[in-house]
């Protein structure tokens, strides 16, 4: 409520790139998640945990999986940079909707009724979140910058 | 069923090293100026030493999420992985000071039970 008071346009500037960082980062950890459960495929029934690692290490669909981690670090810290922590992290719950489809597709995993409830849950309480004001603290550096805006306005 | 508590113990250690790297990112953010040029952001990231605590914890994370994923099918290991909302909103509170509302926490406790019920 305070920033909104000091300075509307950058409130909306900051929520509006918080959120198309957000819909970058669930489409790559998506994309992320997926890749790296494929390279584990091949280890699959080793009941050594070190051999699990050095196998799923040598699997090109893992390179994959460590590019899409570094583009998810850079496109999140910008992220973070516009809102709470606590406000974009539960929203990043989205791309749990999208993984376990794209694990029916890609790896015909099962859902069951009441994963389907779960489901439901989690998107409703993302939905609780989302409603929340995006930021409830000022970093100091930012606060310097409001007060610039504010006095350029005036 | 023995490879799936195993599975689910390396959620739960992954889990927390994720809560305290994000806490580290987010502190990192901070000293950042908002509105500022993307690229401008990340050059003086790499200026940051909360970022390398940051990447430290994810790379041991990487370890462990690794082993949980070749125990545990996505569909459960990924929810699972859910119980890091509520760790996060803890940090969050406690070393980032912010405000979390009985929204906040309304959305927090309904993504835990939908975690319990996919989980089981």
């Amino acid at each position: 409520m305070l920033n909104r008071r000091l300075s509307g346009s950058l409130y909306f500037r900051e929520r509006r790139t918080a959120w198309i960082g957000l819909a970058i980062a669930i489409a790559l950890d998506t994309a992320a998640q997926l890749c790296w459960k494929g390279a584990t495929l091949p280890a699959t029934g080793s009941t050594n945990n070190w051999q699990t690692l050095l196998i799923t290490f040598r699997q090109p669909l893992f390179h994959v999986t460590v590019l899409l981690f570094i583009l998810m670090f850079f496109n999140w810290m910008i992220v973070l940079s516009n809102a709470d922590l606590s406000y974009a992290q539960p929203i990043t719950a989205l791309s749990y909707v999208t993984v376990s489809v794209g694990a029916v597709v890609r790896f015909g995993e099962n859902i069951s009724l009441q994963c389907m409830i779960g489901i439901m849950m989690i998107l409703l309480g993302v939905c609780f979140i989302s409603s929340t004001s995006h930021r409830t603290v000022i970093p100091r550096t930012q606060f310097q910058s409001i007060q610039r805006e504010t006095q350029d306005h005036s | 069923m023995t490879g799936r508590i195993l599975g689910l113990s390396f959620v739960l250690a992954s889990v927390l090293l994720e809560a305290c790297g994000q806490t580290a990112f987010k502190q990192a953010a901070e000293t950042n100026a908002a509105g500022m040029h993307p690229f401008t952001l990340l050059r003086g990231l790499w200026r940051n030493q909360r970022i390398l605590v940051g990447i430290g914890c994810f790379m041991l994370e990487a370890l462990l999420w690794t082993l949980a994923l070749s125990h545990l099918p996505i569909s459960v290991a990924f929810p699972a992985g859910s119980m890091v909302f509520v760790f996060v909103a803890l940090l969050s509170r406690i070393f980032l000071h912010e405000q979390i509302s009985p929204s906040r926490w309304i959305g927090i406790a309904l993504i835990l039970g939908g975690v319990i019920l996919v989980g089981s």
